[in-house]
């Protein structure tokens, strides 16, 4: 009952609220964090310790390896963006995968067309933002729950990549396309830039504008926020086009870190994202997570998985690995709305 | 003769097969407060619903100050000056007191033509004045789910409030609530009516109603069978009076 903030609820006795300093927002800001976030994060730093001793591996802690890590952060850390907009949105998008391998083979069919650099990426982008808008107009307008939605698009979007290509590589010859995927600068590798940008600006964009206090909102009561007039339909356009968007950009990554468009890529890239942003902390059933908790989802996901090919673990085991994961996490956000229920 | 601020004519409202209202009509002059009363089942929620945009009619009239209206949605009531607290409060439970007053009419700043950026200070403010003023002082960056049930409760009233509302509709506003939590709300009502707030509440506690309300209107069956000013009755007249029609009513649902 007593309250930290030194609110006096008890009547009689109007409590001024209190100025807020930069200082007490602070660390209002990180309790919230922590208390949204936190639980992810012990059990991610928990189980990081455990590979770490795992792998045994005095290489795992070097400068080379941890841009190793970063590299394969990028595309399951890019597409975990988007997926984190939808999930807190209280949605899902299993569509990511398909959407990744349809921009990769977009994009190296735009340069190797003659189109500029800017051009590819721009197609990557557009490719990735009209899936998800259909799969945000079928599950908003239409009512169908994105399970289905994006299960079903899931098959067609893969089924076209195929069709198109006629189940066919696009090799890309394009120079600053393949560079896109290879080279560095200021000591990390331009994907890796990517990916913190796309942090970065959707961290920025989250907290500051409607565009996130709606994701919030829609999330935690879908039927409250129309009452209050947000318009949920044309904003699930735009959450489930952030995350085609994303899974579009994580696409073109994949085809310039390949130098190839390939239509079976990304197979398998859904369960990892899904699984590092219930890792960070986010709900399924909506309305709760963070940006950050994902970045530590993936964090610790790559690390997983780093370490398990380091430790000359078969490569099947990954996908074991990762639904195991993907169950404890659920379980464990189960287990963490039990005990706020109790308490 | 006072103006009315809200006027229905023969709203009727079927689901389906089921008719839930059957020709109501009722008007509530300006800054007085109109309790319905009913069972469960009986239309009350679908009226209001009706009112507040939530649903639309199938036949009858909505004037509004004299002037016909129709609704959409829900914030197209809101904008004409109508707002409505829900039964259930309609709180994101996610966000924070401030958050949810503002919700979908969020305040904004900056330079940028088109680029609306969210003014949180301001928000802030302005949801802890509101919530000064309802009797409910509370930090306005706590989660709606970590506040106590009367605390929600004058989160939605708040809400209501901070966009001046001409009429405030209230959906059983104190079915949750503790005796002493009643009292804030029914002084909170009061105080709402010297400000010229017009006001129908619904309930099917009518002793809460009673004390706050200038007209009762009973409703069975999808229709208002009797309408009585307060004023002009015996605590003990009402009493029986609606005690009758609502055990006639179950007594015909019997049958």
């Amino acid at each position: 009952m007593s309250d930290p903030a030194g609110g006096d609820n008890t009547g009689g006795h109007p409590v001024p609220a209190a100025p807020r300093t930069g200082l007490s927002s602070g660390i209002a800001w990180a309790r919230n964090t922590i208390s949204d976030v936190g639980p992810g994060l012990f059990m991610i730093l928990g189980v990081e310790i455990l590979v770490f001793w795992r792998t045994a591996n005095p290489y795992f802690l070097t400068q080379s390896n941890f841009i190793e890590i970063g590299k394969r952060m990028t595309i399951i850390g890019i597409a975990a963006v988007g997926e984190t907009v939808v999930i807190i949105a209280g949605g899902f998008d299993l569509s990511v995968g398909s959407i990744a391998a349809m921009s990769s083979v977009g994009s190296a069919w735009v340069v190797d067309n003659g189109g500029t650099l800017a051009a590819s990426v721009l197609a990557a982008l557009a490719i990735g933002a009209l899936i998800g808008v259909v799969n945000g107009a079928i599950t908003g307008y239409g009512r169908i729950n994105p399970l289905i939605t994006t299960l079903g698009t899931f098959a067609i979007v893969r089924g076209l990549a195929y069709v198109l290509t006629d189940n066919k590589q696009v090799t890309v010859s394009h120079e600053g396309f393949q560079n896109l995927g290879k080279n560095s600068a200021a000591g990390l590798p331009y994907i890796v830039w990517i990916l913190l940008g796309t942090y970065m600006v959707f961290g920025f964009i989250i907290p500051r504008y409607r565009f996130g206090r709606y994701m919030y909102a829609i999330g935690s009561n879908e039927r409250a926020a129309a009452l209050a007039g947000v318009r949920v339909n044309r904003w699930k356009l735009v959450f489930y086009g952030v995350s085609g968007m994303m899974a579009g950009l994580a696409g073109l990554v994949n085809a310039a870190r390949l130098g190839t468009g390939i239509p079976s890529s990304s197979i398998g890239l859904e369960l990892a994202v899904i699984t590092a942003v219930i890792l960070g902390g986010a709900s399924l059933l909506g309305g709760r997570g963070r940006l950050l908790g994902t970045f530590l989802g993936v964090l610790f996901l790559s690390c997983l998985l780093t370490g398990l090919i380091q430790s000359g673990a078969e490569p099947e085991f990954q996908r074991v690995a990762q639904g195991s994961a993907l169950i404890l996490a659920v379980l464990f956000d189960e287990w963490r709305r039990g005990r706020l229920a109790r308490g | 003769m006072p103006s009315n601020a809200i006027e229905l004519r023969d709203i009727e409202k079927s689901f389906g097969p089921v008719e839930v209202l059957k020709g109501v009509s009722l008007s509530v002059p300006t800054s007085r407060c109109y309790g319905l009363v009913g069972d469960n089942g009986a239309g009350k929620s679908t009226l209001l619903k009706i009112l507040s945009g939530v649903h639309p009619r199938d036949a009858g009239e909505i004037l509004v100050e004299g002037e016909p209206v129709d609704f959409h949605a829900a914030i197209d009531a809101r904008f004409a000056g109508i707002e409505m607290i829900y039964q259930d409060l309609a709180l994101a439970e996610d966000l924070d007191a401030a958050s949810n007053i503002f919700l979908g009419r969020e305040r904004h700043k900056g330079r940028i033509p088109g680029v609306k950026r969210l003014d949180h200070r301001r928000m802030r403010a302005e949801a802890a004045a509101v919530l000064e003023s309802v009797g409910s002082p509370m930090p306005t960056d706590r989660k709606v789910k970590t506040l106590s049930g009367g605390e929600r409760q004058l989160v939605a009233v708040a809400r209501a409030l901070e966009f001046n509302p001409r009429i405030l509709l209230m959906d059983e506003p104190t079915a949750a609530l503790s005796v002493e939590k009643v009292n804030v709300v029914n002084r909170l009502i009061t105080r709402l009516k010297d400000r010229g707030v017009t006001m129908i509440l619904v309930s099917h506690r009518f002793t809460d109603l009673i004390q706050v309300a200038d007209t009762i209107g009973v409703l069975v069956h999808g229709k208002i069978v009797d309408e009585f000013d307060v004023a002009n009755q015996t605590m003990d007249d009402m009493t029986s009076r609606i005690v009758r029609l609502m055990s006639e009513a179950a007594v015909g649902a019997l049958q």
